[in-house]
This record gives structure tokens, sequence and C-alpha cells, in this order.
């Protein structure tokens, strides 16, 4: 009788109970409050000196704040490092989760291979001995690379946790602060001598920054992030972390100076602006990739609360703006301000589940852009005021902030350069009409939707600056600020110099029209209409994600609306009946 | 067809369209947030049954088991008219899961009380839809992406009243319905 | 006396600033939460935030206490004899603590 020596069970792996995403959560906190304390050091170094006062009560007033600052410093150096200790930490946990998972799967797989071996022994013959032995001993050694394995995680995540342990009581006491970082150089501080003055351009940036050190590029999220977080030229991934950083910071700031009733108008005002961008970045970060089913990235792009006298400027991604092989640029319109940045991310994040969901092997990123001074008074809240939103001005002007964005999306990424788009919506066209006629925007693709006219210089799409065959508009029929823009020869402009320039749909202006009903379109002009170019499921985003993905041959296209001299203006969408195309 | 007058124009557009008086929508008088919370509370609990039943069928692991508000149809600049709960899941199939995922799935559909599973394409891939009542669950597999299927439960958009719109948009719900 | 310039006063007020500030940092550090880290981490996470915030804690008190003594100092000069000049109005407003 032949013996048949069977492997063993393979070992439990252990749980491993953590939550990388909540320690990721604790570091921000840190961050957040090493920039406080940053910010004491620099505020003792700077205004808070008294020059013009001098004697023996300056001498000693100076005297007594010369070691808060140095304390300051040296305080702020070591919550930095145990930040940076503990993000890493949070990635370790991450992989050791990972790890963990796989094992688990072999582990599964091992111990059925084991019970079924043992069954079959049971009932083996001789002749089946030799077979089974191989078999046996095949499994054996999964087992014992299983088991090899186990034990190199589990001595991993052992030294990881000393690691994490050793960080944190390394510079619990002010002692140990003062022993270790006092008088220590902040690497924050020679590396932003070096950089590049205003004026420089987002190459200019891009190179500054690619020439410091990961420690010094750290040390300047964690101290200083203003100096980078909106710098055309940065990297999206690094704006990002500063503007985190910024944000938690003045959310901290202003909560607390409000819950003491002490908080000023402006700080009223700027605190509003932040929980608008504190809603956006989770409105996004809610909601799920339709094609890894995986939380959405967010990048905070731009983040200035006082901004525009108190309106604000924020610009937050859906996806990787560093990365993306398309990347989209929304501008919105009439009535836009930091606090519309909630809903603006939510579009954001549809537009971005659309254009994943009709193309899943393209990475995409799309970013809401409130990056400048639009028009308070929106018609469909306030009326029409003529002397206010008539005006190209504030698209001028934003069109110029426009291109300095696009510039520095395009400087600061490595690798191949995106496929970009930018989608101009309301008086957002206008300003796109502007960006690309006045600055000759950098960007592939540019997109009209809901267009009250695109700018008085911009009379057909060459105009815009780039190749006529990749500028497209999108007009809802039953939408009345489309229908504000000029046709035919004779308008608002031509007879009284007023309106803010042409139908980018009509057939004059040679742009591609796409289909952008909605079936739950009006009867006739309704407002409502002017906002449904981006809920999912509607002709205009089914269109408008094709063009951002490039499947151009996907795209539905629409008559162009004209304007004879005979009668009034014509659109040839208005009797077709509506579709709702899959963009989810 | 027809647009507007010969010489609709910007001011005389202004002077037509400012007698519009406000942009939003009627609301219909039937229109009550807590339609939409029992929704939330049904979408959350068929999809807890729903992704339950496809870990076990597909021996595999759900991750981001988690739900949203999302609005559904716009109503001006800066807010919705009308929501609907949406719950969504990943879950990575177990090494002995063979393809297609989605014939596996059909009986966990209607374990979890949804109704007549019907099998569709969406790019890169296929779905199987099925309905319980207004709900609405569909589970996705992309063979060129991953060894997982997705899984959604969704409820109709309904309309709430326009002075609960900004509390429903900033709802977060990130607490795992599991 | 020497003539103490109204630059104190907009100081005092910064520091005042800087104390909410710092404030707002120690409840920063002390709402980090620990429950993501494993058990064998979240004891010595735990001590380091409730130790950081109470450094924070200090500084801000540091920077409250800089605020007060300027003050003491504007106030003793507004109100003696030798004090003069155009600013002394605007300096007396800063005498008391704003917030």
């Amino acid at each position: 009788m032949t013996t048949i020596t069977l492997p063993p069970q393979p070992r439990v792996v252990p749980l491993l109970t953590c939550q990388p995403g909540a320690v990721r959560d604790c570091g921000g906190d840190l961050r957040a409050a090493s920039a406080h304390i940053d910010d004491l050091g620099t505020f003792v170094a700077g205004d808070a000196r008294i020059g013009d006062w001098t004697g023996r009560g300056s001498t000693r007033y100076h005297q007594s704040i010369a070691p808060i600052g140095h304390r300051a410093d040296a305080m702020s150096l070591a919550l930095r490092a145990v930040t940076a200790r503990v993000d890493a930490h949070a990635d370790e946990l991450q992989r050791l989760l990972d790890r963990r998972t796989d094992l688990e799967e072999r582990r599964s797989h091992l111990a059925g291979e084991v019970g079924r071996l043992r069954g079959e022994v049971t009932t083996a013959t001789e002749e089946d001995a030799e077979a089974l032995q191989a078999e046996c001993d095949r499994t054996r050694r999964e087992v014992e690379a299983y088991e090899a394995d186990l034990t190199t995680w589990s001595s991993d995540l052992a030294a990881e946790e000393t690691e994490m342990v050793a960080a944190f009581r390394r510079v619990q006491d002010a002692d140990a602060v003062e022993r270790i970082y006092g008088g220590v150089a902040d690497p924050a501080d020679g590396a932003l001598a070096t950089k590049p003055g205003a004026g420089a351009s987002p190459e200019e940036v891009n190179a500054w920054w690619d020439s410091l050190t990961r420690a010094e590029q750290q040390a300047i999220i964690g101290a200083a992030p203003g100096a980078i977080g909106n710098l055309d030229g940065i990297p999206a991934q690094a704006r990002d972390a500063a503007n985190t950083v910024s944000l938690d910071r003045d959310l901290a700031d202003w909560t607390h100076t409000e819950s003491l009733g002490v908080l000023t108008d402006d700080e009223r005002t700027w605190l509003e602006n932040a929980r608008a961008a504190d809603e956006a970045r989770d409105n996004i970060a809610d909601r799920v990739d339709p094609v890894t089913g995986e939380p959405i990235e967010t990048q905070i792009y731009l983040y200035d609360p006082a901004a525009f006298d108190g309106d604000g400027a924020i610009a937050i991604s859906a996806g990787n703006l560093d990365t993306a092989d398309n990347v989209a640029v929304v501008v919105p319109g009439f009535g836009t301000d930091a606090e519309s940045a909630g809903y603006q991310a939510d579009r954001a994040a549809t537009m971005y589940e659309s254009t994943r969901f009709l193309d899943p092997d393209a990475s995409n990123a799309t970013m809401f852009w409130i990056g400048y001074d639009a028009p308070d008074n929106a018609p469909w809240d306030e009326g029409f005021d003529g002397a206010g939103v008539v005006s190209e001005s504030m698209a001028a002007a934003g069109g110029e902030h426009l291109a300095d964005t696009i510039d520095g999306l395009r400087a600061s990424r490595d690798g191949d350069p995106a496929h970009l788009t930018a989608i101009g919506h309301s008086y957002g066209s206008t300003t796109t009409g502007h960006a690309g006629h006045d600055q000759g925007i950098a960007v592939d693709e540019i997109v009209f939707v809901g267009s009250p006219g695109v700018g008085g210089d911009t009379n057909n799409a060459g105009d815009t600056g780039i190749d006529p065959e990749h500028v497209w508009a999108g007009a809802n029929s039953r939408d009345p600020v489309a229908d504000l823009s000029n046709h035919g020869w004779i308008h608002g402009e031509t007879v009284f110099g007023a309106g803010l320039g042409d139908d980018p749909a009509e057939d004059d202006f040679g742009a591609n029209r796409f289909e952008a009903e909605s079936e739950t379109r009006g009867g006739a002009f309704s407002f409502g209409d002017h906002s449904k170019y981006f809920d999912h499921d509607t002709e205009s985003l089914y269109n408008i994600s094709q063009i951002v993905n490039g499947d151009y041959d996907a795209v539905e296209h629409a008559d162009h609306v004209y304007d004879p001299w005979y009668d009034g203006v014509q659109d040839p969408e208005y009797d077709r009946d509506p579709t709702t195309p899959a963009t989810r | 067809m027809r647009r507007f007058g010969v010489l609709a124009g910007w001011l005389s557009a202004v002077l037509v369209l400012g007698g519009c008086g406000s942009g939003e929508d009627d609301v219909s008088p039937e229109a009550d947030s807590a339609a939409l919370e029992q929704q939330r509370d049904r979408v959350r609990a068929s999809a807890a049954t729903l992704v339950t039943g496809a870990v076990v069928a597909l021996g595999g692991r759900a991750s981001a088991t988690t739900g949203r508000v999302e609005g559904c149809e716009s109503a001006s600049e800066d807010e919705f008219r009308t929501f609907r709960y949406r719950a969504t899941a990943r879950v990575d199939t177990g090494v002995d899961a063979t393809r297609p995922y989605l014939d596996a799935l059909g009986p966990v559909l209607l374990d979890a009380g949804f109704a007549d599973p019907t099998v569709g394409e969406r790019p890169g891939g296929s779905t199987l839809e099925a309905s319980d009542d207004d709900l609405t669950a569909t589970a996705s597999e992309l063979p060129g992406q991953g060894d997982y299927v997705l899984l959604s439960v969704e409820g109709p958009c309904l309309e709430v009243p326009e002075a609960d719109r900004a509390a429903w948009q900033r709802r977060t719900d990130p607490e795992s319905y599991l | 006396m020497e003539i103490v310039p109204l630059s104190a006063g907009v100081a005092s007020q910064r520091w005042d600033d800087q104390h909410l500030d710092l404030d707002a940092a120690a409840g920063q550090v002390a709402g980090a939460g620990t429950a993501g880290f494993t058990s064998a981490v979240s004891g010595a996470a735990a001590r380091f935030l409730t130790q950081w915030q109470r450094h924070a804690e200090t500084l801000g008190t540091d920077a409250e206490e800089r605020a007060d003594g300027l003050r003491v100092v504007i106030r003793d000069y507004v109100s003696s004899d030798e004090a003069a000049g155009l600013d002394l109005f605007l300096l007396s407003t800063y005498v008391q603590e704003q917030r």
C-alpha cells in the first residue's frame, strides 16, 4: 500500500482593521494645523515687527516675540514631518490591505485544493497514487510559497506600525521639538526664494517646480500653500494638495471665529465661499466612476474665496487633470459665483460620468471653472438688467483668465498633451469666445451651448482661432437665452450696438451644430431649458461628451438656425422630437 | 420652426423676456421631500440585498457600497428641480467565477425582488436590467476593464419643494448601506 | 515717555487674529480622528494629538498675551500727559480688544 503525503492547510490571514482614507484625513487636519503654526512664524518675522516704534518698550516687545517665532518655526517643521509620515502610512496601509486581499484569495483557493485532495485520497486506487502524490507535492509548494508571503506581509505590517508609532513619539513633547527642529532652516524658504517672479510664464513656473526636490515641494505645500495653489504652471496634483491645505485651514479658522461671534462681514462671505468649495469637493468625491465603480478623483485647481470682491474663484475637477487623455473645462455664465460651486460640481461630475461611460478606454477629467467675474444678475431670477448683463467687458476679462488657465494646464503636464475642450455655457460662451478671439486659447475643441452671443468680434467659427471643424454649438430651441444672440444682418448690434455677439448655432457662423433638445423642454421659451444642457440622458450631454472624447462620428448633428430676409429666425430643431441617449 | 420675430434683436428680447418673470418651472403641489426620503430607504435596502446576493453568487467581495442623492433635471444655474437616490457597488469576482458574470446575477436580481431581468449593451460591455415597482437595478460587466461587475439601484426622479432643493443638493451619504 | 505709534495698535489686532487662528488649529488637531489607524498605532496617535492640541493652545495663549501686552502699552500711553500726535485718537480705538 502506497502512502500519500498530503499538503498542510494554509494558515488563516490575520485581520487588518484600518481605514487608509481616515488616516489620510487625519494627515490633512495635521497639515492644515501646521500651516497655521507656520503662519505664526511668518507673522513674527514680518508683520508683528513694529518698525516705527523705538525705545525700551519696543526693545522689550521685540525681544519677547522672537522666541515665539522660533518655537512656531520648529513646531511647524515637526508637525509637517509627522504629517508626511501619516500620509505615507495611509498609502502603505492601503498596499497592505490590497496584499491581504490577494493573500486571502490565495488561501481560499489553496484551502479548497487541500480539501479536495484529502477527499480524493480516501477514494484513490494504487494506480492513482503517483499522480495524486505529484499533485499533493505541487499544492504543498504553493502552500509553502503562500506561507512565506504571509510571513513577509505580517512583518511588513509590524515594521510599518513601529515606524508610525516612532514618528508620533519622536516629537510628542515640546523639548523634543526644540532639540530636533529648533533653528533648522525651513526647506520651503530656500525653495520659495528661487520662485520665478510675477509675470513668469507657466513654462518657467513649471521648470522651477520640477527643479525642486520632493521635500522642498512638500514643504511649500505645507508652509505656503497660497504661493502655488493658484499658480499656472504648477501641476494639478500639487495645486490640489496646496489648495486643500488652504481650504481646510480657512474652514477651521472662520468656523472657529464664527463660533465666537466675532466674524467680520468679509470673513462671512469668504466662509460661505469656502463652504461652497467644500460642498463641491464632496459632491464629486461622493460619485463613482461608471467604469471602475470607485470614487471619482477630485482636484481643487483654483481656490480663492476672496477673489472678485467676494464673489470668489473656485475650479475643481472630476478626474486627474495631469494625466487624463481628455480634459474638458466648463465655463459657466450668468449668475455664477463661488456659491454656485456645489451645483457646478454636480455638472462636472455628470459630464465626467458621461465621457467615461461613452468611452471606457479613455481617461477623462472635467473641471468646472469659476475663474472669472461673471454677471451677478441671472435673468431668470432677477429679470433683465440691460446695463449690467449686456456688457461684454466681463467676458473679455474672463477670456484672459481662461486663456491663462488653459496655458497653465498645457504647461504643467508631462508626457502626451491632453485632448482639451473648452465648453462655454450661457455668458460663459461669450467668455470662451473672447478667450478664442482675443487670446487664441490653446484648445483642440470649442463648444458653445445656450449662447447669448460669442462676442462682438467673433463673427464666424474661424474667428475663434481654431479650425472651424472643431467649433461646435448646441442650442435648445426653447432656450430664450440662446435666442438673444444676433441673427442675420439686422439685429441689436447693427441697430443699437447692443448684444453679446453672433449666434454660434446659426448657418452663417459656420460651427458644427449638434442636437441639444430636451425631452422635458417646454412648449415655448422657458428659462428652465437654458440649464438642461448638462443633465444626464440628454442629447446635449451625449454630444458634448462625444466631442470631448474626440469621437466626432458619434456626434448627432443638427441643422443650423437661419434668418431669411423675408421672415423671422427659423430653427429646424423646433419641431423635431427630442431623444434621450444614454449617458450613464 | 419659428423662433422669434424678424426684429428679435437683443433689446426687444429683453422687453419680452423680462416680462416672463422668474425662470423657475412651476412646482407641483404634490412635491414632497418625504417621498424622496422614502425612496432613499428603499433603494439602500434593495441595494444591500442585491449586493449581498451578488457577492455570494460570484464568490467575490464588494467595495464602494454607498449611495447618494443626485440631481436629475436642472431648474437654473445653481439648482435642480428633481432628484433621485442612487446606490452603487463594485463586486470583484472570486477566482472560480466565470464569464459572463451577468449570467449568475439573473437569479440574484429575482431573489432581491426585481422582475424581468433584461440583457442590454453599454459601450465596452453588457448590462442586465430589472425593475421592482419604480426602482431600477442594473448590473454591468466590462470585460476589457477587469474581473468585476458594477451594480446600481436607483429610483425615479422626484420633484421636491423649492425650499428643500439646496439641502438635498448638499446632502451626502457616505455610510455604506451594507 | 516714548511715543507709541499707530502701528502698535494694528499689530495688537494681528496678534488677536493669530490667537484665533491657533485656537482653530488646536481644534483641528483635537478633531483629527484616530479611528483609521490600527490598534497598534491608535494609542500613540491619540496621545500625540492630545499633546499637540496643547502645544497649539499654548502658542495661541502666547499670541493673546502679546496682544494684551501691546494694549497695556497703548492704554498707558494714551492716558499719559505726554501723549501727543495726530494718531492719538486712532490709537485710542485699539485700547479695547475687538475680538
